[in-house]
């Protein structure tokens, strides 16, 4: 599913698959927590893939950290399912591999 | 990088290069060592934020060019090299390249010019002679070596030396630690880019991120920034000037500690005690980045807890004294050291609060709001008329509290835009010592007013033709150290730069004690040239004047700096342009004095209102200085006479009717009952209308008085006959179409409150008419 697909009512107990697109930086990030945070409710795990983006910044991590910590606060699995290579670069200088459970090299 | 990231970068590098000019040319008039090694340092820094900065957005040209300037600086703080006036003059055009890089950073272009190239290998060369054969790598990391200097970096936490006591902990790396203000990533400054840069120092081994402040979902706002991170770096030849330079760009906002490696224990519970996660937490992380072992951090958090203890042990009511205060108690930390950390903490924060009184703010939007107040005073005037009108009492007292206001939001508008001359003045001592060079004259630029205040777009106007009025000074007007000598001058010139404000307009005089204008030479060209008959008579004023004249030049020889001719005459078509004027005084032998006099603003002003047959005109109120009845007995016989007796001094006077060519006779209305009808009130009239002019009764023939508004201009006086005064207007200068650009006496337009259009009468231009008009020809005196 991407960014403007809304699911449907028999998706409701479903994981939802967070396709994202070109860009994961701070330009972007409002619209992208916007619909994300509308996403919350509905479903009961999601997966995060970041195979087409471009560009991260500092922002687009922190809307990662955010997003698993509020996930994990409800109890709903949190799983990154791909990277592009920018977002693995920055991910593991931050450091960010083990806590975004995202295996070296991914 | 953002655009945003990088305009907020040239906007920084802009001012630190204008302190560095400033810094060099300071060096020149430095005497003693002390001075001049704090010059260096001072400049030292200035560069090396630049460097810093520039990396931070990946700008190599700009960081590798500063390298090779700071590494020369470097050597003159080792005290290797001396500053000499060639050094600082290729310090000079090293800052006027950076100038250059910056701008081309801003530009799309992917790679400096080929132009820029060649001044930047050109500079390179001079500047690596005097590191003789060191590399300047190898220079740098010399002068980078040295013991550190006081903090430089505000809101960098303090951290007592570690060689205060020699049992520092096993760790090799710097640790960094850091927490961003919320507006960072707003703000275009991305921790990755800094971590990013860190790496280019040295070898980033390890980056905690700290994500305890990050708010919960529906509280996280996902552009402020709530990370902090702790960083451990490997950069063995790197100094703690170099580190805190990175962040220079975000020390107001972010919280910064930085531990050089192997430092003591106490350095890292000073930092824990700073740090707003719960101190079991950073030690944890301090320990899980490799800056603690366990037993370092067991032992640190023990202190802790031991202090703690002591004190609640004691029964007393007291909170845990700072760890600085115990560490003294304890021998570990010296009282100096803590003493100067909490000076320093006063200090920083008397300096954030001066700096929160001053925003930067975009011209363009400055310009829009001073429009929008101009709109505002012409509605006002038109809703006060249509008040008055109705004849409402509430209404007009209404009314009267919101012209009040509206006047305070133009007064204060207008400030916005007002900025010292001071900082132009500055510009000119680099071109006085330049100047002074190329020609072999000692001269010195000496500078008062600088804190009189012009409207911005006016300073920014004026800027180059006094640039040109500065050079012809030095270059025509200060003799040779020799000829100066002979004259029983000293062999110093001197050229003066003054402001001043003068009735409603700003002065800036550029006055020099050098050979003054040699009135001969003047005339000779001017015939030589056509300008002038050969017996024409003229007044030194006239002949002074003739300067302007485009192509006109007297100097014998044609230097690089001026004489060409080409540019007084543009001089002062850009003053006149501003409504401004110019004047020369001079005396031959003794020097010259060149007057530029502009108005305040260019976009509103208070304004006197009068009326001459159906027209309505405006006169800057600044100029007026009175207005008095013209009486039957002072009109003489014929009813022509053009002068009167105000108080024993002769007073010359027209009639704007003449001079405007108005036919219509004057409409019989007596001036105070007209104001009160054209909705003025007589308050302000009465304050000009002086004693001597108290309203007669009419003449027993005559059922209307004609009043003069006594004006004043470059200290002359003038009077013009008016048919009514209408009192005070606040004025919205409009400029006039380019079809009325030469009209003559007429500065602008206004739009009344009644949507009338009125004209401005451009005073300059009537006073030197009134006084020096043929004053028997009524025909001579007309504008048409």
């Amino acid at each position: 599913m991407n960014d403007d697909e809304q699911p449907d009512a028999e998706d409701k107990i479903d994981s939802y698959e967070w396709v994202l697109g070109e860009d994961l930086t701070i330009y972007a990030i409002d619209g992208l927590k916007q619909h994300i945070s509308e996403q919350l409710d509905i479903f009961q795990g999601f997966e995060i893939n970041m195979a087409a983006v471009e560009e991260i910044d500092s922002a687009g991590i922190q809307l990662l950290l955010a997003l698993r910590s509020e996930l994990f606060r409800r109890d709903k699995p949190f799983k990154i399912s791909a990277v592009s290579v920018v977002v693995a670069k920055l991910i593991s200088s931050y450091g960010l591999n083990e806590r975004l459970s995202l295996a070296q090299g991914q | 990088m953002s655009d945003d990231g990088l305009e907020i970068f040239a906007t920084e590098a802009e001012d630190l290069l204008g302190l560095a000019e400033q810094a060099l040319l300071n060096l020149d008039d430095l005497e003693n060592e002390e001075e001049t090694l704090e010059g260096v340092n001072d400049l030292f820094r200035t560069f090396h934020t630049i460097k810093g900065a520039a990396g931070l957005f990946g700008l190599n040209d700009i960081v590798e060019f500063t390298h090779v300037v700071e590494s020369v600086l470097g050597k003159i703080r080792e005290g290797t090299l001396k500053v000499d006036e060639d050094m600082v003059s290729i310090f000079l055009l090293s800052r006027d390249h950076l100038e250059n890089l910056v701008a081309s950073a801003l530009s799309d272009e992917e790679s400096i010019s080929d132009e820029l190239k060649k001044t930047d290998d050109e500079l390179l060369a001079k500047l690596n002679l005097y590191l003789g054969s060191a590399p300047a790598d190898e220079s740098a990391n010399s002068q980078e070596t040295q013991p550190q200097q006081a903090q430089l970096v505000e809101n960098i936490a303090l951290t007592p030396a570690a060689h205060l006591n020699s049992s520092g902990v096993e760790n090799k790396n710097w640790h960094i630690s850091l927490r961003f203000g919320a507006n960072a990533l707003r703000n275009g400054m991305d921790p990755a880019s800094f971590i990013g840069y860190l790496n280019k120092m040295g070898e980033v081994k390890n980056v905690t991120i700290i994500e305890d402040a990050v708010p919960v979902w529906s509280e996280f706002d996902a552009e402020s920034c709530y990370l902090g991170f702790e960083i451990a770096l490997m950069a063995p030849d790197t100094s703690k000037e170099s580190l805190e330079e990175v962040f220079e760009f975000v020390q107001d906002d972010c919280k910064i500690s930085i531990l050089p490696p192997n430092s003591h224990i106490n350095d890292y519970i000073k930092m824990i005690e700073e740090l707003p996660e719960s101190d079991m937490r950073i030690g944890d992380i301090l320990v899980a980045c490799g800056a603690l072992t366990q037993l370092e951090k067991d032992n640190v958090l023990n202190v802790q807890d031991c202090l703690a203890d002591e004190v609640t042990g004691s029964g007393a009511d007291q909170k845990v004294p700072p760890l600085g205060q115990v560490a003294v108690g304890q021998h570990v930390v010296q009282q100096e050291v803590v003493d100067a950390a909490v000076k320093k903490q006063g200090d920083l924060k008397k300096q954030r609060e001066g700096a929160q009184q001053t925003i930067r703010v975009n011209a363009l939007k400055l310009e829009s709001l001073v429009n929008l107040v101009g709109e505002l005073v012409i509605g006002s005037a038109n809703s006060e008329l249509n008040a008055r009108r109705l004849a409402d009492a509430e209404l007009n007292e209404a009314m009267e509290n919101q012209v009040r206001l509206v006047e305070e939001v133009r007064d204060t508008a207008l400030g916005l835009r007002m900025v010292q001359i001071g900082e132009t003045f500055n510009r000119y001592k680099r071109v006085v010592r330049e100047v002074s060079r190329d020609t072999g004259k000692d001269i010195e630029l000496r500078i008062s007013g600088a804190e009189t205040e012009l409207d911005k777009t006016l300073i920014e106007k004026i800027g180059d033709p006094l640039m040109h009025l500065v050079r012809n000074a030095i270059d025509h007007g200060i003799e040779s150290p020799e000829k100066r000598m002979e004259a029983g001058k000293s062999a110093k010139g001197v050229v003066n730069l003054d402001a001043f404000h003068d009735s409603g307009s700003i002065v800036i005089q550029i006055r020099d004690d050098g050979g003054g204008l040699s009135r001969t030479k003047i005339l000779n060209k001017a015939i030589e040239k056509g300008l002038v008959q050969e017996h024409q008579q003229m007044s030194d004023q006239e002949v002074y004047r003739l300067i302007f004249e485009a192509g006109f030049s007297t100097a014998e020889k044609i230097s690089n700096l001026s004489g060409r001719g080409v540019g007084m005459d543009v001089v002062r078509k850009n003053i006149e342009a501003l409504r401004g004027q110019v004047e020369i005084q001079s005396e031959e032998g003794k020097g010259s004095t060149i007057s530029i006099r502009l108005p305040l603003t260019l976009a509103i002003i208070d304004g006197f209102q009068v009326r001459v047959g159906d027209a309505q005109y405006i006169v800057p109120l600044d100029m007026v200085d009175e207005c008095i009845e013209l009486n039957e007995s002072q009109r003489g016989k014929d009813g022509k006479a053009n002068y009167v007796n105000l108080r024993g001094e002769i007073l010359p006077f027209m009639y704007l009717r003449d001079l405007f060519g108005i036919s219509e006779e004057p409409k019989p209305v007596m001036a105070k009952q007209a104001t009160e009808e054209n909705g003025v009130t007589g308050e302000y009239l009465n304050e000009l209308l002086t004693d001597d002019s108290t309203i007669l009764p009419g003449d027993n023939d005559k059922n209307y008085r004609d009043n003069i508004v006594v004006v004043r201009f470059a200290g002359k006086k003038a009077g013009f006959v008016v048919d009514e005064l209408l009192g005070e207007h606040q004025t919205v200068i409009k400029p006039l179409g380019s079809v009325f650009q030469n009209l003559k006496g007429i500065s602008g337009a206004t739009i009344l409150g009644s949507g009338e259009v009125a004209m401005i009468i451009d005073i300059a231009e009537m006073v030197s008419r009134v006084i020096n008009s043929d004053q028997h020809d009524p025909q001579s005196r007309s504008l048409h």
